[in-house]
């Protein structure tokens, strides 16, 4: 088996996760399950026994700017969701974990101890016919008792200064959409409505797919695989990265394997992405291969 | 006011990436429409019709009528389903087959991973010819349709490349869908060519070699469908004589 395994990494197995659904759904906040996914009608749906629901429209964006949550609006979310700040949180979403990895981002930045992300996510989960229940789950309010301001690790973020920063620089961009979408054939997916004025990429991004970081059955590839992967690409451990996407969530599933799978030194993640940067007047935009 | 949506996009196959479509990579003459209904996520039914030439029918009716044969999974991972596949027509040119898979326990196929997304009813419908395969998605609303774009282009496996077509309203709903008469649109499109450039003036005016160059397609691929497209409507013609 893998090192999935093992409860010390920032990756538990379904098995683990199952193995523990009394204490996840327990009162007491040693551990707390939470699902969040794109698709935010899958959760009413069926969920595994005891998991918290979150909406990343709702509940995972600031309320009166666009960003991601404030401190205090974190920690309210989190004691609001029975998670203290010394709670074993599993996280868990459908798209192979794209809003869990984004919800596990936003909280190693500011500074949550101890989080993990369930490999394969909901689709691994159902498909595998581990136990789902659409009974609700609210669990006691908690008081998170620590301040999370300011943020504990603000080197996952990127800034658009620092993407500015980086062109033309030793830093490896690597914007992980569909090709059309880094091409600039596309500037939003259709019908969606988180467009952008321009199509393309911030120059000198490499492309590589976030989808390539999967296996058919949505669980991640290897370490093995993943190092290969980023290596073809001349991606190396030691080198300064900064991910990005359209909105910040696709490249948390980047960010997440090359800084907490493949440890990767300085990791940065681009959440303003390219519905940020292809909105900007005067930044330099690339097009085509 | 009833809307409907249509989101269409293309799956392009690299050589060798799935036994099915092999098929339709090796041989110019064949081609494939199929329309999909996927009401729950367990089910899914497909009629499914392929056309060429007689020895090409031949040698695929065996993949299509082989239940082992998993001509929809688009990750690289068979679905985990019950397969049945039973001919409804046959003749040497045109095999048309009703497929119903049940039991899905998992199944990476475009209507399964879509009807997990959009609730209210959905249809498909599918052709494959050569290298891709072409898709029609069509919904009453288009609110899921980004979610779908993101999701189905995240689930290919390999040699499969994903590539956006249109997503309108109204839509080229094609009436002559499963049916054998007609002059299908890449027929048509030779033979709007061949017309306008005099190849059947005589003498020709242009020849087929002039011809593919113009289409951007092989020389045996423009004379098979002119060839069919000519036969159609000559068929027709009798056919419609008082």
């Amino acid at each position: 088996m893998t090192p999935t395994d093992s409860p010390e990494t920032a990756l538990v197995s379904p098995e683990w996760v199952a193995e523990r659904l009394d204490e996840f759904a327990a009162d007491d906040d040693a551990y707390r399950l939470v699902e969040v996914d794109v698709n935010t009608r899958f959760y009413d749906r069926g969920h595994a026994p005891g998991a918290v629901g979150l909406d990343w429209e709702r509940d995972l964006r600031a309320a009166d700017r666009h960003d991601i949550l404030s401190a205090a609006e974190l920690e309210r979310l989190l004691g609001e969701s029975g998670i203290s700040e010394d709670t074993t949180v599993v996280a868990y979403g459908d798209n192979s974990n794209w809003f869990a990895t984004h919800f596990y981002w936003q909280l190693t930045y500011y500074g949550h101890s101890d989080v993990r992300i369930m490999d394969g996510g909901r689709g691994y989960w159902t498909d595998h016919s581990y136990p789902l229940s659409t009974d609700p789950v609210d669990p006691p309010t908690v008081e998170y008792g620590r301040s999370l301001s300011p943020p504990a690790s603000p080197d996952v973020r990127a800034s658009r200064d620092d993407v500015f920063a980086a062109v033309g620089s030793d830093t490896k961009l690597v914007d992980v959409r569909l090709a059309e979408e880094y091409r600039g054939e596309i500037t939003a997916p259709p019908g969606i409505d988180e467009v952008a004025m321009r199509g393309g990429h911030v120059p000198g991004a490499l492309n590589v797919f976030w989808g390539d970081n999967i296996q058919p059955d949505e669980q991640f590839k290897s370490r093995e695989e993943l190092r290969a992967l980023y290596r073809e690409y001349g991606i190396a451990p030691t080198d300064d990265v900064i991910v990005y996407c359209r909105i910040g969530e696709r490249s948390s599933i980047t960010w997440f394997v090359l800084s907490e799978l493949l440890g990767y030194d300085s990791v940065r993640n681009y959440d303003g992405s390219w519905t940020e940067w292809g909105n900007m007047i005067g930044m330099p935009i690339e097009r085509g291969e | 006011m009833t809307e409907m949506y249509e989101f269409a996009f293309d799956i392009r196959y690299d050589d060798g990436a799935d036994e099915y479509m092999q098929a339709f990579i090796e041989d110019d003459s064949l081609r494939s429409e199929a329309v999909y209904a996927c009401f729950d996520p367990a089910e899914m039914w497909v009629l499914e019709s392929v056309t060429g030439d007689t020895e090409s029918i031949t040698a695929v009716s065996d993949l299509v009528l082989a239940e082992s044969m998993d001509r929809d999974s688009v990750s690289g991972r068979p679905c985990d389903a019950t397969r049945q596949t039973s001919t409804l027509a046959s003749d040497p040119r045109r095999l048309v087959t009703f497929t119903y898979v049940s039991d899905v326990t998992y199944c990476d196929a475009v209507p399964v991973i879509a009807a997990k997304y959009v609730d209210d009813g959905v249809l498909f419908r599918q052709t494959r010819d050569g290298e891709t395969a072409h898709w029609q998605v069509f919904v009453q609303n288009d609110d899921q349709i980004g979610l779908l774009y993101d999701t189905l282009s995240a689930r290919l496996g390999d040699g499969l490349d994903f590539s956006f077509d249109h997503l309108t309203e109204g839509g080229q709903w094609d009436s002559r869908l499963l049916s054998p008469e007609g002059v299908r649109p890449e027929q048509r499109e030779a033979l709007a060519v061949a017309v306008e450039r005099g190849y059947f003036e005589t003498p020709r005016e242009v020849t087929l070699d002039e011809l593919a160059d113009e289409l951007d397609l092989p020389r045996s691929t423009v004379s098979y469908r002119l060839r069919r497209a000519t036969a159609e409507l000559a068929k027709g013609f009798v056919e419609h004589q008082p």
